[in-house]
């Protein structure tokens, strides 16, 4: 498990919106400790345990991770087989009812109440997240004015297009005013320019008012641009977690090589160097450089080796680059 | 600036732990009553509603008010259940409005409330055909699982919206019928007489919601069609009217009668109004499966909801 602890930014320094007016959040919204969960014979969560920090955590895996046995198993949807877990402060298998009262949820999956309006099937989520009806009116308007839906908010749901109803199930997440909000796909279907006024909702929520996120999420650009926090489930386990700066930190100090010459030899003299290499296709090798070293260690290392570098450049530090890496070192490195 | 134009504000009271179900039920019923089902509602009530609370009337405050004079040969007041046909005979309703005992007052409303048994099925059915099918494919449960409601409440809300459509055709209009009975009868004292009819009225009206709710539940589970399901409940029930009529037929033998719906929940809540079952209806075994059946159907939707609330 690869593993980058926040060191630049406090949580002291997350739990304020930057106006300072809200309440302080909790430091961690959701713990999880020893979590297991098999369907038969396939281990969905391997006694998973981790932390989610406060503010905006992006939840990353491929298909089959174990993201969405974890989102059930915290809303108290389906019983882990062991561990435990806890949403912000409530422990989701004693009192599942209460965490869904104080978190809220945004499927990923088309989900309306027929036959109502925008406004009205948001004031019926509120009412069922135990708003009092006239409390829950109001906030609906505010809400749905917030997510851009206020000229449509009295327009039958059935009639609203993709990106309105992903507006709209935001909308319903966000009217009893959760503390912690999990969102699971929330630019799915959208267009860039939705998609990038969604994710300056989220990013707003997060910053200006307070709210922990959960941003599960296949689209790393999205949870690069919204999160602070980042966690990345493969098989059930974590693969990696760290603040998001900390992460892209891995992939400094990498480098793309081309080498000629015998590449047995290259990669012994770089261990022997303190080096990281390994190959990254049939003629380019991904090396990495120890803290504070550069590519002088590697033209070092090819020397030793009596290889010649035939090119080198740096890797672009990117989210992408460490995920697929944390997702392909569990497949054996392919 | 309207207050609504200030942006995302934060919440500053607390939420209440009241039960979802009453708004839930809420919800389900008046986003059902479109105009065309109150049509329905107001065919359905015609026969026997409105032909028998306007017989009431004429033979109570008509006789007062207009003088209308009941038709002679009075018949006597009703002991079995299914003694003679429901129609609205002038004689027999006579009867049991000016019957001196409880007992035939209380049957004047068990025979308008089984000749609704058709209604108990259809209204239900048109109405709340799609009650689970439609939420399975708009994925409003998870609207639901994703919020502070059990499975439990939301089975509950869902029994509760077809039990209130049930009502509407049969527990509803017979209190009303009651409540005009009392309003215009002649004898003060019928009210004192009656006032066992309205708990008869309303545990008979539960029984039908509980048949009525769970077989519309069912069929909601299991087929993807709101249409399909309603056709279903309404093909269900004249077929085994049809079963019921030619086995007894064939076989001469009337207890076959109780696989028509209309004489096994008519013969079932005859009881509560006092009325003795005529030997071929009255079997010891009736109230098991007129128990059992429903619950079983229930215990079956409940499985259907555990399902798609674990892989919601």
């Amino acid at each position: 498990m690869q593993t980058a602890k926040s060191a630049d930014t406090t949580q002291a320094d997350r739990v304020r919106g930057p106006d300072g007016g809200y309440p302080p959040r909790p430091v961690e919204t959701v713990s999880v400790l020893q979590l297991d969960k098999s369907f038969g014979d396939v281990r969905a969560l391997r006694e998973l345990t981790v932390d989610f920090p406060a503010g905006a955590v992006g939840l990353l895996g491929p298909n089959g991770a174990g993201k969405s046995t974890l989102l059930k198993i915290l809303l108290g949807l389906l019983p882990a087989d062991g561990g435990s877990a806890s949403v912000l402060g409530r422990d989701v298998r004693r009192d599942p009812l209460e965490v869904r009262r104080v978190a809220g949820y945004m499927p990923e999956i088309d989900a309306y109440v027929p036959g109502l309006t925008g406004a009205e099937s948001v004031v019926f989520c509120g009412v069922l997240c135990g708003l009092p009806r006239r409390i829950a009116q109001q906030r609906a308007h505010e809400i749905l004015y917030y997510v851009g839906l206020a000229e449509s908010r009295y327009r039958r749901v059935e009639q609203y297009s993709t990106g309105m109803r992903q507006r709209l199930r935001l909308a319903q997440a966000l009217v009893h005013d959760p503390g912690l909000i999990f969102l699971d796909e929330p630019t799915n279907g959208l267009d860039p320019d939705g998609r990038d006024e969604v994710l300056a909702l989220i990013e707003d929520l997060a910053t200006n008012h307070g709210k922990s996120i959960v941003l599960c999420s296949h689209l790393l650009h999205d949870v690069e641009a919204v999160c602070e926090h980042v966690i990345v489930l493969r098989e059930g386990a974590i693969a990696l977690e760290g603040s998001v700066d900390e992460v892209r930190k891995l992939e400094r100090g990498t480098f793309h090589v081309r080498i000629s010459g015998d590449l047995e030899a290259f990669l012994g003299a770089a261990q022997r160097g303190g080096l990281s290499a390994e190959r990254h296709d049939a003629e380019m090798l991904r090396v990495r450089v120890p803290d504070g070293a550069g590519a002088h260690e590697i033209f070092g290392a090819a020397r030793a080796a009596n290889c010649a570098v035939r090119s080198l450049s740096t890797v672009e530090q990117s989210l992408e680059g460490v995920f697929i890496r944390a997702v392909c070192d569990v497949k054996g490195g392919d | 600036m309207p207050v609504f134009e200030q942006g995302y504000r934060p919440f500053e009271g607390e939420l209440a732990r009241r039960s979802p179900v009453p708004a839930a039920v809420w919800h389900n019923v008046r986003t059902r009553l479109r105009w065309w089902i109150w049509v329905l509602t107001a065919g359905l009530l015609m026969y026997p509603y409105v032909v028998w609370g306007v017989a009431v009337f004429l033979f109570t405050a008509g006789q007062a008010l207009f003088g209308i004079t009941p038709p002679g040969g009075m018949a006597t007041v009703p002991r079995f259940a299914y003694e003679s046909a429901g129609d609205p005979d002038p004689t027999k309703l006579l009867a049991m409005l000016t019957a001196s005992s409880p007992r035939g007052a209380l049957a004047l409303y068990w025979t308008i409330l089984e000749q609704a048994s058709l209604a108990a099925i259809v209204l239900p059915a048109v109405a709340c055909g799609g009650i689970l099918a439609s939420d399975r494919a708009t994925g409003a449960m998870q609207i639901y699982f994703a919020r502070p409601v059990t499975r439990f409440q939301y089975l509950l809300s869902k029994i509760l919206t077809v039990s209130c459509f049930t009502a509407l055709v049969t527990s509803l209009p017979t209190l009303f019928i009651w409540g005009e009975t009392v309003a215009f009868h002649p004898d003060g004292d019928f009210l004192l007489r009656t006032w066992m009819a309205p708990l008869s009225i309303i545990g008979a009206g539960l029984f039908y919601a509980l048949w009525s709710s769970s077989i519309v539940l069912a069929l909601s589970s299991v087929l993807r069609r709101p249409a399909l399901a309603s056709i279903c409940a309404i093909f269900g029930y004249f077929l085994l009217r049809y079963i019921g009529f030619l086995v007894s037929s064939s076989l001469d033998d009337k207890t076959w009668r109780l696989l028509d719906p209309h004489y096994a929940l008519g013969g079932i809540v005859a009881p509560l109004f006092g009325l003795e079952l005529p030997d071929w209806l009255a079997t010891p075994w009736l109230p098991v499966p007129s128990l059992l059946v429903p619950l079983a159907l229930l215990f079956f939707v409940w499985t259907r909801v555990r399902a798609v609330e674990v892989t919601t």
